[in-house]
C-alpha cells in the first residue's frame, strides 16, 4: 500500500512536533524515519496507525484520506519499542488477538499463528506465558503479532532499542529477512543511523519537526542536504567558509559550510602538515585527531600505529568535499 | 457512553458531595438570610461546649503524641533491622488499623472497669486494694478513649513513617556514613528531615481520626465530647448548634489538612535514586528475638480489647473475676434468633453490596478518566474523588442527614427518616470510594498504555480492549478493592449510628449500640457475639484482599 502524507502538522502546547511534513512511502518499500529524540518521528508513526490526531495536513493510504478511520480500523500493525505483549495471555494467545478480533475461523488461525510463530523462530514457545520470555523473545512475539493479521503497513516504532546489542543485531536481520519475505509496506522509526543505513530502502531524516532529506541510506550519506544530516549520518569536519583550511583544500564553492568524511582523509608524506593530538584505538584502525598550525582540528582513520605528538600531513580530495548552506 | 459517564460522576458528586456540604455551611452562617458567626460565638460562650472542645482536642493530641511513640521506633525497626517473622508481623501490625474500636471499646471496658480484670490480676499480687480500687476509666472513660485511638491509629503512623524511610535512597544516608558520621548523627541529620515529611502528613491524619470518631466515645458513654454531641442533636435539625460544632469540626480539619499538606510537601522521596540496595542490619540472635517479642506484644497489647470481646461473647459467668467462669454458646444462638439481629445482618450485608457495586462502577470509571483521558477539570476529579478519604464520616454523615430529611427537597425519597436505604447505601460508598479509585488507579498505572494501543492498532473496538486487556490485567486490584469497601460498608460506625434511625434499617454496628443500650443482662454479651461475626467476616475478607494484593496493601491505607 502507498501512503502519502500531506501538510502534515501537530503542536503539543508551543513545541511543533510536526511542521507541515511531506511525504511518500512507496508500496512495499521499507521506509525509515531517521532523527535524533523529539524530532517528531515517533508522531508521526503513531498519526498513521491514527493514536495521535494531527492538527492539520492528510494522511492518504492508496489515495483515500484515513482521517475519519479510527485507529483500530486501520489495519495497520504496530511493533512497539517496549513489546506490548500481553502479560496475562500465552505467546499463542498474544498471536491469534489480531486474527479473533477478525473472526479468522479456528482452522486457519491455528494455521497462521503457528506458521507467524516459525517465521520468528518462536513456534516452541507457543505455550509460555511472557513473564517467562526474555527480551528478544518478546520482541519476536510481538513481530508474529503484527505480521499474522498481514496489515497493510507494518509499523516498527524503535523495535530494537531497548535490546542489548547482540539481540540487537539478530533481530535487525531477522526483520530486514521478513520483509525480504512479506514485500509489506513498512515504517521504521529509529534514532539509530546503522539501522537506518543497512535496512532501509529509504530513509527520511528528520529534525525538529521538519523532514531535512528524503533518499537511499546511499545518498543520505554520500550527498547529504545539509550539516545537519551530514553529521547526524555518519562523522564529518565541518568547517566555516573562511576557515583558513579552505584555500589549502582548494575549495571554490561559495557556500556556507563545507566538510569532509574522517575516512576521506588521506595521511600522505605532502599536504597540509599538521599534529596528532589524540589516538583511540578502535581495533582494526585508529581514530587520530589532528590539529594544523591554524589551530583547527580534523578527525581522521589510520590503519598504521601513530604516536601522541607525532607531525603529518594530509590531503582531501575536492570530490570528496561536501558543501553546504547552513 | 463516553460523554454520558463523566456527566454521571459530576452528577453524583454535585447531589451528594457539594450540595449537602453547601447546605451545611449555609445552615452554619447563614441566620435569616444573612451572614453571621453568631452560633459559634454561641459555641464558645456556653461552657459546655467549650469543655467538649477541649475534651476532644485533648484525645487527639495525646492518641496523636502515643501514636507516634509507639510507631517511630517501630519504624526504625522494621526499615534497619532483621528479625525473625518480620514480614508476617508486617502484616499483622495492619490488624490494629482494621479491628473496629468501636467494637473493642466493650472490650476495654471489661478489663479496665473498677472490678475488672486488671485490677483482680494486680490485687492478686497484692498491689492494688480493691476496697478502694483505682479508677482506670476515670473521668467517663476518657484516658481509655486515647488507649483506644492511640492503639487503633498508630498503624497509619507506622504505615507512612515506614514509607518516608523506605523511599529515601540509601545512598545519603551511604554519603553520610562515607563522611564519617555515625548512627544518631545519620539520623538527626539526614534521615528524620528527610522523613519528616512522611511523619506529618500521618500525623495530621491520626490527629483528625482521633478528635472526630463517634464511637468510642459513644460506647464509653463519654458525652462532653464533639461527636457524641454532634450525634445527639441530628434528630434536632431545628437546633442550629449542630451545624456550629459540625462546621467547626469541619473548618479544623481543613485546617490540620492544609497544614498537614504543607509541611509535608517537601516529599524528597524518589526524586533520585541510585542503584545501591538498603542495607538492613542484622541483629544478634537475641537482639533480634527481643525485636520479635517486642512486636508481638504490641500487636498483642492491641488486640486485648477485642480479646475481651471475644471472652464476652462466649461467657456465662464474668463477674469479680480476672477470666469468665462459666462458658456458653448461647448468645450466638441468639444473635441467629433474634429478630433485631438478624434483620441488621441482612441489612448490613444489602447495604454494603449495594454501595460495593456502587464504588465499583464510579472508581473504575473515575480511574480510568484519570489515567486514560485529557480533558477539562480532570485535577478537579482527583482532588473530589480523594476528598471523602479526609473528610470525616461524622461532618459527611450529618451533613447528609439535615440535607435530606427537609420537608419538600425534590430529593425527598432519599430522606432518611422515611427510608434510609438508598442514603445509607450513598453514604458507604461515598466514604470508600477513594479505596477503590486508588486500587483501580494504580492497576491502571501498572498497564501501559501501549497494551491497550496494541490492541486497538491490531482491530479491537474500545470496548473489546477494555474487557479483553485492561480489564484482565487490572482485575487483582479491582476485586482486592471490592472487597475493601464492602468489608469496611459492613463495619461502619458514624454513618450507620446517624443515618440509620428506625430498628427496621439498623445495620450490624448500629445493631450493637442498641443492644448496648438494653438493660436486659445478657444483651451485652449478644452484642459482643455479634461484634465477633463481624469481626470474622472482617478479617476474612482482609486476608482474601491482601492474597489479592500482595505487599501493595499498605498503600492502600496511606495518606
Amino acid at each position: 500500500m502507498n501512503i502519502q502524507i500531506k501538510n502534515l502538522y501537530k503542536s503539543f502546547g508551543a513545541n511543533r512536533v510536526l511542521d507541515y511534513i511531506n511525504l511518500e512511502i512507496r508500496s512495499g518499500e521499507m521506509f525509515f524515519l531517521l532523527g535524533p529524540s523529539g524530532c517528531g518521528k515517533t508522531t508521526l508513526l503513531r498519526s498513521i496507525a491514527g493514536f495521535v490526531d494531527p492538527d492539520a495536513g492528510e494522511i492518504l493510504f492508496d489515495g483515500k484520506s484515513v482521517a475519519k478511520v479510527p485507529a483500530y480500523d486501520r489495519n495497520t500493525a504496530l511493533v512497539f519499542q517496549n513489546y506490548a505483549v500481553w502479560p496475562h495471555l500465552n505467546v499463542f494467545e498474544n498471536v491469534a488477538y489480531g486474527l479473533r478480533v477478525r473472526k479468522v475461523a479456528n482452522d486457519e488461525l491455528q494455521r497462521r499463528v503457528h506458521t507467524a510463530l516459525k517465521q520468528v523462530g518462536m513456534e516452541s514457545y507457543a505455550e509460555r506465558k511472557p513473564a517467562t520470555l526474555s527480551g528478544g523473545q518478546l520482541q519476536r512475539t510481538s513481530l508474529a503479532r503484527a505480521i499474522v493479521v498481514e496489515p497493510d503497513v507494518l509499523l516498527f516504532d524503535e523495535p530494537l532499542s531497548n535490546l542489548d546489542a547482540k539481540l540487537r543485531l539478530e533481530i535487525r536481520a531477522e526483520i530486514k529477512r521478513l520483509h525480504g519475505e512479506l514485500k509489506r509496506t513498512s515504517i521504521y522509526v529509529t534514532h539509530d543511523q546503522h539501522e537506518a543505513l543497512t535496512m532501509a530502502d529509504r530513509v527520511a531524516v528528520m529534525h525538529s519537526g521538519h523532514v531535512q532529506q528524503i533518499g537511499t541510506p546511499r545518498e543520505i550519506y554520500e550527498q547529504p542536504a545539509n550539516s545537519f544530516v551530514a553529521s547526524f549520518i555518519g562523522e564529518i569536519n565541518l568547517f566555516n567558509a573562511n576557515s583558513p583550511l579552505a584555500p589549502l583544500l582548494k575549495t571554490n564553492a561559495n557556500s556556507e559550510k563545507f566538510g569532509f568524511r574522517p575516512e576521506k582523509v588521506e595521511l600522505s608524506g605532502h599536504g597540509i602538515p599538521a599534529k596528532v593530538i589524540d589516538n583511540a584505538f578502535l581495533g582494526a584502525s585508529s581514530e587520530l585527531l589532528l590539529e594544523t598550525a591554524n589551530g583547527e582540528k580534523i578527525k581522521c582513520h589510520c590503519n598504521s600505529p601513530v604516536a601522541n605528538g607525532e607531525q603529518v600531513h594530509f590531503t582531501v580530495r575536492t570530490e570528496h568535499i561536501l558543501h553546504f548552506e547552513q | 457512553m463516553k460523554k454520558l459517564l463523566p456527566l454521571f460522576i459530576a452528577l453524583f458528586f454535585i447531589v451528594f458531595l457539594a450540595y449537602p456540604l453547601g447546605s451545611l455551611l449555609a445552615g452554619a452562617f447563614v441566620i435569616k438570610g444573612e451572614f453571621s458567626l453568631r452560633y459559634f460565638y454561641l459555641v464558645f460562650d456556653n461552657p459546655f461546649y467549650s469543655r467538649c472542645f477541649a475534651n476532644s482536642t485533648l484525645i487527639a493530641v495525646w492518641s496523636t503524641l502515643l501514636a507516634l511513640a509507639i510507631s517511630l521506633p517501630l519504624a526504625w525497626l522494621f526499615n534497619r533491622c532483621e528479625f525473625p517473622a518480620k514480614t508476617l508481623l508486617n502484616s499483622l501490625l495492619l490488624l490494629p488499623l482494621i479491628l473496629p474500636p468501636f467494637v473493642g471499646a466493650i472490650g476495654l471496658r471489661q478489663f479496665f472497669t473498677r472490678y475488672g480484670t486488671l485490677n483482680l490480676l494486680l490485687e492478686k499480687s497484692g498491689l492494688v486494694d480493691l476496697a478502694n480500687p483505682p479508677d482506670w476509666l476515670a473521668s467517663g472513660g476518657f484516658y481509655g478513649i486515647i488507649v483506644l485511638q492511640a492503639l487503633h491509629l498508630y498503624p497509619i503512623l507506622f504505615l507512612s513513617v515506614q514509607a518516608a524511610m523506605a523511599n529515601l535512597d540509601p545512598a545519603l544516608r551511604e554519603a553520610a556514613a562515607n563522611l564519617g558520621a555515625r548512627g544518631w548523627r545519620i539520623f538527626r541529620t539526614v534521615t528524620l528531615p528527610l522523613a519528616l515529611p512522611g511523619i506529618f502528613s500521618g500525623t495530621t491524619i491520626v490527629f483528625i481520626a482521633a478528635f472526630t470518631d463517634l464511637g468510642v466515645p459513644l460506647m464509653f458513654g463519654f458525652q462532653s465530647t464533639v461527636p457524641s454531641q454532634i450525634f445527639n442533636m441530628v434528630v434536632q435539625p431545628d437546633n442550629p448548634m449542630g451545624y456550629a460544632l459540625v462546621v467547626l469540626t469541619l473548618l479544623l480539619v481543613s485546617l490540620l489538612f492544609l497544614l498537614g499538606k504543607k509541611l509535608g510537601s517537601g516529599n524528597y522521596a524518589m526524586t533520585m535514586r541510585s542503584g545501591s540496595q538498603a542495607l538492613t542490619a542484622k541483629l544478634g540472635k537475641l537482639p533480634a528475638l527481643m525485636a520479635t517479642a517486642a512486636v508481638l506484644l504490641l500487636i498483642a497489647i492491641s488486640v486485648i480489647p477485642h480479646i475481651g470481646v471475644v471472652l464476652q461473647s462466649v461467657s456465662a459467668r464474668w463477674f469479680m473475676t480476672a477470666l469468665p467462669t462459666e462458658w456458653s454458646g448461647q448468645f450466638y444462638r441468639e444473635v441467629f434468633n433474634l429478630d433485631a439481629t438478624t434483620l441488621s445482618v441482612k441489612n448490613s450485608l444489602f447495604y454494603s453490596i449495594c454501595s460495593m457495586s456502587l464504588d465499583l462502577v464510579l472508581g473504575l470509571a473515575i480511574a480510568y478518566l484519570l489515567t486514560r483521558e485529557k480533558f477539562r477539570g480532570k485535577a478537579l476529579l482527583d482532588t473530589v474523588s480523594m476528598l471523602p478519604l479526609a473528610l470525616p464520616g461524622l461532618v459527611l454523615a450529618f451533613a447528609y442527614y439535615v440535607t435530606f430529611s427537609r420537608h419538600g427537597s425534590w430529593l425527598a425519597f432519599l430522606d432518611p427518616r422515611e427510608n434510609p436505604v438508598f442514603l445509607l447505601v450513598i453514604a458507604y460508598a461515598m466514604h470508600r470510594l477513594p479505596y477503590i479509585v486508588r486500587a483501580a488507579y494504580a492497576g491502571f498505572q501498572q498497564v501501559s498504555v501501549s497494551l491497550e494501543e496494541a490492541s486497538t492498532n491490531l482491530g479491537a473496538r474500545p470496548l473489546r480492549t477494555f474487557c479483553k486487556i485492561s480489564l484482565p490485567l487490572i482485575a487483582a486490584n479491582l476485586v482486592a478493592g471490592s472487597i475493601l469497601t464492602f468489608s469496611f460498608a459492613m463495619l461502619d460506625v458514624s454513618n450507620s449510628l446517624i443515618l440509620a434511625q428506625e430498628d427496621r434499617s439498623y445495620p450490624i454496628t448500629k445493631a450493637i449500640y442498641s443492644l448496648m443500650g438494653r438493660i436486659t443482662p445478657t444483651a451485652p454479651n449478644v452484642a459482643c457475639a455479634l461484634g465477633v461475626l463481624a469481626l470474622l467476616l472482617l478479617a476474612l475478607s482482609l486476608y482474601l484482599a491482601s492474597k489479592l494484593m500482595g505487599q501493595k496493601m499498605g498503600q492502600l491505607f496511606k495518606s
